[in-house]
């Protein structure tokens, strides 16, 4: 619970930092060239005056939360998030994911989300080899033929049908 | 010949076995896309276009029209399911539906949303019919003075949306807004906040970032605390079908939500995604359950998803009667009819009549075959949670991608959702609400695009906004929206110190 | 323990898959026997917007229309790849396909239009290879307007840029914008003063002509045309040189300003592309327009049909280059 304050201090401090980066930029973008026209950057400035006031106003309120741990009561889910915020396993995931992103143009859809699903399926506990198989060879097929017969075309990569 | 002659020759059109097998292919083939994440109502009739080059006219917009409403339809499946919206306006159905799955009441969410999106889409197609060109010559006056106090009204909506901190709301709010800010800006040609990169010319769109920060993050959240050695494997309790005390719990949010969408839906260009806000926001400031609402309350699903299906029949009224595009899909349906050869204009019905009502006496038929479908398909499809995460969560991120990449074609959002989704998962932990965020993203461009239109008609002068009648009451209603609230709360201290106790 | 090093194993596959499939991909490319079975797969037709759009609908109705007049046998796929108006399609086509022969593209004017605003690739790199169609803009009153003709609009415009509110279904620079422009340019109205309310789409534009929102609007010539029959907007002028056959509306020329503006729509190869491939569509575009089913499809879009050849789609290109650019300069959108 005192984590749960002191990410939302984070969060307010960056989104007020945030902010003003946008009112700034906003000031500099061009003035309008038409007649009649309000600029580009009226309404974003706008947005970053916004952002800068709600977050101060969470900034205070994430300080009172932290002294007295009254406002928001974290929730039972909550309580159980004791470790780092990142763990080892939500890290190879988006490792996972940065890897399949690269290899889906390359390899095609199906082969690199044949080898996503197994790699992520083992990674989560899934042991029983034919089902995990059956699953990563089927699933992007089909979703390939789908899309194929909808006219999208998916990479294919290196395989043809 | 009165309209329901013409009503009569539309179904003799729509009743012969090859419409009716073109209207079932349409609405199967929609379901499916409105179910796959990222193929939307809009790029599904999009894709069918060229499938239909060889079919007569009729036929083929019987099918490209059942592959719209099939579309939104499907759209609430994965919302429900997987906490994977397919598209903006399935989105709101995901709060409450999916929490309904988590505790076994999937089948239930799954069976209203279809019974939602089955009387909405009746009732829209009923006042289509009935209503249509009185009522498109009231939307038309619809300029960019209203649309922008209806946005400003629709923003008000975030109250439904807040958690604990109603801050944490505004904020998500605010970026969203932010976001949409990325991106050519349309009045005045130049871009903004795109640091000259290409791909954030045309800004990012929606899909990227709900299924970013609701399914990813979804997913992220599932997979640590799996890590944990927590199983969220969830269960069907009970029965699947919903209980008598959930039907009966619907048909307000239901009728309301019909009502609500398909006249939000008839303004040109407002749409189903801010009818499905404000309905949900109704809905949770008039229910008795308020405080269930987040928490899988069968009115956040019923509400939504007959608002969004409501708003889809209404898109149709300025398009069949007008023949201009009341929404982005139906500005592809236009494009659909010219390739066929037909001319879309007031004269429609004149001239294509077979054309016009078979197409509504279709829009009958494709809604009752949609729920005679898709019942069957709640048991088979509520039966997907049941599919171990193992299998499940990679299957979530497959789909995902592929939602994103299939129409853009482009690897850059592919990059992006996985950052919104990283996103996504610290808002999930540290309860900041996803919702507001799209609320932002979907209303910001339209509001501002409004309000400098509106100040260029106007050359700069703001009274505008309060000297065009309809304007003028959409602004009061904002302001009653905000205002009522909290006058209502210093003067009922109580009931919200029992709200409050109930959320706890 | 072994948990863990099964999944290194893993994704240590995924990283040889990945490199392996690096080193491959240039062989796939590489043609044997310059061109004379050519072309001997699919051939890609790009349009580099989303679904849906011109550029989508030509391309599709491009690769039907092959199809079914069997002018060319295999497959021709349309990919949609979005982003920026084109340019996330270009940066990526003049990295990875130079010289490709199994890839075209389709475009219009914003391909101009880009490089007049600074994008830093041009048609110049590019194969021009045939221009086939073109829509024209129109500008249009609703039917109770005073305005009865462009003349007296224009007039209007001289004595107070600010009296009529002009509206386009593009942001300024975009097509509609300068379709109007070009013709107020002609008028010797001041145009920057001119208040131009920007839509998202003929659809929107005509939406709010229909609404009286504005009072004229500029849109393609197939956006107003069921308008037309029905009685509720009266067209002034069509942009393009000649009359449209089956419009009795005069052009701008007719009406005393000397502009015109033509939306044209041409197929492109890759940088470099082998002149086989380049020749192979020429020919083939150029006998496809002749095919009833093509003059079907341009009929029903309401288009124009505009074939040129490569060499006169190129000059053409050039001379369009120039007056795009001289009005964006005078609009000040240029960088």
């Amino acid at each position: 619970m005192e984590k749960n304050s002191v990410f939302d201090r984070y969060v307010s401090g960056f989104t007020f930092l945030l902010g003003l980066l946008v009112i700034i930029y906003s000031m500099v973008l061009p003035k309008p060239i038409f007649a009649g026209q309000m600029g580009p950057g009226i309404f974003p400035t706008g947005i970053g005056v916004l952002i800068v006031i709600v977050s101060a106003v969470l900034f205070r309120e994430s300080g009172k939360e932290g002294r007295t741990g009254t406002i928001a009561q974290p929730t039972s889910d909550q309580q159980v998030t004791t470790e780092k915020l990142f763990n080892r396993h939500l890290l190879i995931v988006i490792v996972a994911l940065i890897i399949y992103i690269l290899l889906f143009q390359i390899l095609g859809f199906v082969i690199s989300s044949m080898a996503m699903i197994l790699a992520l399926g083992w990674l989560l506990g899934a042991r029983k080899w034919i089902p995990l198989t059956l699953i990563s060879v089927l699933f992007p097929t089909a979703l390939f033929l789908l899309f194929g017969m909808l006219g999208v075309e998916l990479p294919a990569g290196i395989i043809h049908f | 010949m009165d309209i329901w002659q013409h009503l009569l020759g539309g179904f003799g059109i729509a009743l012969t076995p090859m419409n009716l097998f073109y209207a079932f292919i349409g609405v199967l083939i929609g379901t499916m896309v409105g179910v796959l994440p990222g193929i939307g109502p809009m790029s599904g009739v999009a894709l069918l276009i060229p499938v239909t080059y060889n079919l007569n006219t009729a036929s083929a917009i019987i099918l490209m029209a059942g592959v719209y409403y099939g579309a939104m339809y499907g759209g609430s499946t994965t919302s429900i399911l997987l906490n994977t919206p397919g598209e903006s306006s399935s989105v709101v159905t995901a709060l409450d539906g999916y929490e309904m799955a988590k505790r076994g009441r999937a089948g239930s969410a799954l069976s209203i949303a279809a019974i939602g999106s089955f009387v909405a889409g009746t009732f829209s197609v009923l006042m289509l019919n009935l209503l249509g060109p009185s009522l498109a010559k009231v939307a038309i006056r619809f300029g960019p003075p209203e649309y922008f106090s209806l946005m400003l009204f629709g923003l008000t909506a975030v109250a439904g949306f807040a958690g604990k901190s109603r801050n944490k709301a505004f904020l998500s709010l605010f970026i969203g807004m932010l976001i949409s800010m990325i991106g050519t800006d349309l009045v005045s040609g130049s871009e903004r906040f795109t640091f000259g990169i290409s791909n954030l010319s045309d800004g990012i769109d929606f899909i990227i970032v709900s299924i970013g920060v609701f399914a990813l993050g979804e997913v992220f959240t599932t997979i640590v605390e799996m890590n944990k050695g927590k199983q969220t494997r969830f269960r069907i309790e009970g029965k699947i079908w919903p209980s008598r005390e959930e039907l009966r719990r619907s048909v307000g949010p239901i009728a309301r939500g019909s009502v609500l969408g398909f006249f939000i839906g008839v303004l040109p260009g407002a749409g189903a995604t801010i009818a499905s806000f404000i309905a949900y926001d109704l809905e949770k400031r008039i229910s008795k359950f308020r405080h269930l609402f987040g928490k899988g309350a069968i009115e956040g699903v019923a509400a939504p998803e007959s608002a969004n299906n409501g708003a889809a029949g209404g898109a149709m009224v300025p398009l069949l009667t007008l023949g201009v595009p009341g929404s982005g899909t139906t500005a592809i349906l236009l494009g659909a009819l010219m390739i066929h050869g037909i001319t879309p204009g007031p004269l429609l019905f004149e001239k294509n009549p077979d054309v016009a009502w078979g197409l509504i006496a279709s829009m009958y038929i494709g809604n009752l075959m949609l729920l005679v479908l898709n019942l069957p398909l709640v048991g088979l499809f509520a039966k997907i949670i049941d599919i171990p995460q193992v299998y499940l969560l990679p299957m979530i991120i497959i789909i995902s991608t592929l939602g994103i990449y299939g129409v853009s074609g482009n690897i850059f959002g592919l990059w992006l959702l996985l950052f919104f989704g990283i996103i996504g998962y610290f808002m999930k932990r540290y309860d900041y609400p996803g919702a507001p965020m799209i609320l932002g993203l979907v209303l910001a461009p339209l509001m501002e695009q409004s309000l400098r239109q509106a100040l260029i008609m106007s050359n700069g002068a703001y009274t505008i906004f309060v000297v065009r009648p309809i304007s003028l009451v959409l602004l009061l209603l904002a302001a009653a929206a905000i205002v009522v609230p909290l006058l209502l709360r210093k003067k009922n201290g109580k009931f919200d110190q029992v709200e409050k106790d109930m959320e706890l | 323990m072994k948990k863990k090093s099964g999944l290194i194993a893993l994704i240590g596959l995924m990283l040889i898959l990945l490199v392996t499939a690096c080193g491959q991909q240039p062989t796939k490319q590489t043609q044997a026997n310059e061109g004379a079975d050519y072309p001997n797969k699919p051939v890609k037709i790009v349009a580099p917007s989303g679904t849906g759009g011109g550029w989508d609908t030509t391309a599709r109705l491009m690769s039907k229309v092959m199809g079914e007049t069997k002018l060319i046998k295999v497959g021709l796929p349309v990919e949609n790849i979005e982003g920026g108006s084109g340019k996330v399609f270009l940066e990526g086509f003049l990295k990875n396909n130079v010289g490709d022969p199994y890839t075209i593209f389709v475009n219009s004017p914003p391909i101009l239009i880009n490089t007049a605003q600074g994008f830093k690739y041009s048609y110049k790199d590019v194969t021009p290879i045939a221009g086939i169609i073109s829509e024209y803009d129109s500008f249009v009153v609703p039917a109770n307007s005073k305005y009865k003709t462009l003349k007296e609009v224009m007039d209007a415009l001289k004595q107070n840029p600010a009296s009529v509110k002009i509206g386009g279904g593009s942001a300024p620079g975009g097509m509609d914008h300068l379709a109007f422009m070009a013709a107020a340019k002609k008028a010797g109205i001041e145009i920057t003063k001119i208040n131009y309310v920007p839509f998202q789409g003929g659809g929107q534009v005509m939406t709010a002509l229909l609404g009286n929102n504005i009072d004229l609007a500029s849109t393609g010539i197939s956006e107003v045309q069921g308008q037309m029959q029905a009685g509720t907007v009266r067209m002034l002028a069509v942009t393009s040189a000649q009359r449209i056959e089956g419009l009795d509306v005069p052009t701008v020329k007719e009406a005393g300003y000397d502009a015109t503006f033509d939306i044209w729509r041409g197929f492109f190869g890759a940088k470099d592309m082998p002149a086989y491939a380049k020749k192979y569509w020429e020919d083939n575009l150029a006998k496809m327009v002749k095919t009833p089913e093509w003059q079907q499809v341009v009929k029903n879009q309401k288009w124009t049909s505009s074939y040129r050849n490569s060499e006169e789609f190129t000059k053409f290109l050039g001379e369009q280059t120039q007056v795009i650019s001289n009005l964006m300069k005078e609009l000040g959108l240029t960088k």
